[in-house]
């Protein structure tokens, strides 16, 4: 804790005893700099910065679609390994166990998450099945109209009745498969 | 293409402007396509500029030294003094890039977030990185 003080009030110090010796040595090097050269610096990286606003905000490619990734902790391999086959394919993931942090509210955060994408993808697995949290996203996107789509993960012996309205995605005998299909299936109603 | 450079305003113009436009580009576009749109960290490009500049500021000590070695210096006691510089030039700036990236660590991050802070974490961050390119392109004549 005091080592950690100590560098926050050095970094400061550093910060400042730099400044002050720059500075010293430019006056005494007598290398004037003048307003005038100094505003002109300013503008240069100020247009620097608007042109790279603009540019990068007029020929950046958007997401064909963002999908939001309700999970089982338990399926965060699966979880990953579907993310880099949806990004690969220009798809936008909001994965649920990227947004928490410790005394986070997981219901608002998963809300906003739900309001923010076009398409549900719900991992289906016999620890996820029965996932009470999992159904109440699935119920609050319900509730937004948001397109789900359930994806199993593996061989599920008794699938919940709140899945049988969907068509499904199976994943569980081969994946690339499968992944291919689940990215085909977004892309289709996004285009 | 020789008059572009020798123009007075190239180096205080130009050269912010491409580094700062480069740096956040560069940043952008490395980036997967799906996510390929301009975040605000993007814009917390302080650490690149201050490496910049010390790599430029070696780059035209060197070049200079060597024109003193081999009597082509146009000026060699203007050459001479900024060689005496050199040492403690680089020794506060790379004491002030200890202290930026300590700053950055210890304030300029959210709690428990891989996400910065506005006022330490980028804008100081990039202050700084611009008053060292200025006083770096304004070293070089």
């Amino acid at each position: 804790m005091a080592r950690r003080n100590f560098n926050k009030y050095a970094s400061i110090i550093a910060i400042i005893i730099s400044i002050t010796g720059l500075i010293f040595l430019t006056i005494k090097a007598d290398n004037h700099l003048s307003l005038s050269k100094i505003a002109i610096f300013i503008g240069g990286a100020a247009l620097g910065a608007l042109f790279s606003l603009i540019i990068f905000r007029l020929f950046s490619r958007n997401p064909k679609s963002t999908v939001f990734l309700i999970h089982n902790f338990q399926d965060k391999d699966v979880a990953d390994k579907i993310s880099l086959k949806l990004e690969d394919n220009q798809i936008k993931v909001i994965d649920e166990d990227d947004l928490y942090n410790y005394g986070d509210n997981i219901i608002k955060i998963n809300q906003k998450a739900i309001r923010n994408s076009d398409i549900i993808i719900w991992l289906l697995s016999n620890s996820s099945k029965n996932d009470k949290l999992i159904k109440q996203f699935i119920l609050e996107s319900k509730s937004h109209s948001k397109r789900i789509v359930p994806v199993i993960t593996e061989k599920i012996d008794h699938l919940p009745n709140s899945v049988t309205p969907y068509k499904m995605v199976d994943i569980s005998e081969n994946f690339d498969e499968g992944a291919q299909k689940l990215v085909d299936k977004i892309l289709e109603k996004s285009r | 293409m020789n008059e572009l450079l020798l123009n007075p305003y190239f180096k205080e113009f130009v050269i912010p402007l491409l580094a700062v436009f480069l740096t956040i580009g560069v940043k952008v576009v490395s980036r997967k396509d799906a996510y390929m749109g301009l975040e605000r960290e993007d814009f917390a490009i302080g650490f690149d500029l201050i490496v910049s500049s010390l790599i430029l500021l070696v780059t035209y000590s060197s070049k200079i030294a060597a024109d003193l070695h081999s009597g082509q210096a146009t000026n060699p006691e203007m050459c001479n003094e900024k060689l005496e510089y050199l040492p403690w030039i680089l020794f506060f700036s790379v004491f002030g890039l200890w202290g930026l990236s300590t700053m950055v660590r210890a304030f300029g991050w959210e709690n428990n977030q891989n996400k910065l802070r506005l006022w330490p974490g980028i804008v100081i961050p990039t202050a700084l990185g611009l008053f060292a390119l200025l006083l770096t392109v304004n070293f070089i004549e």
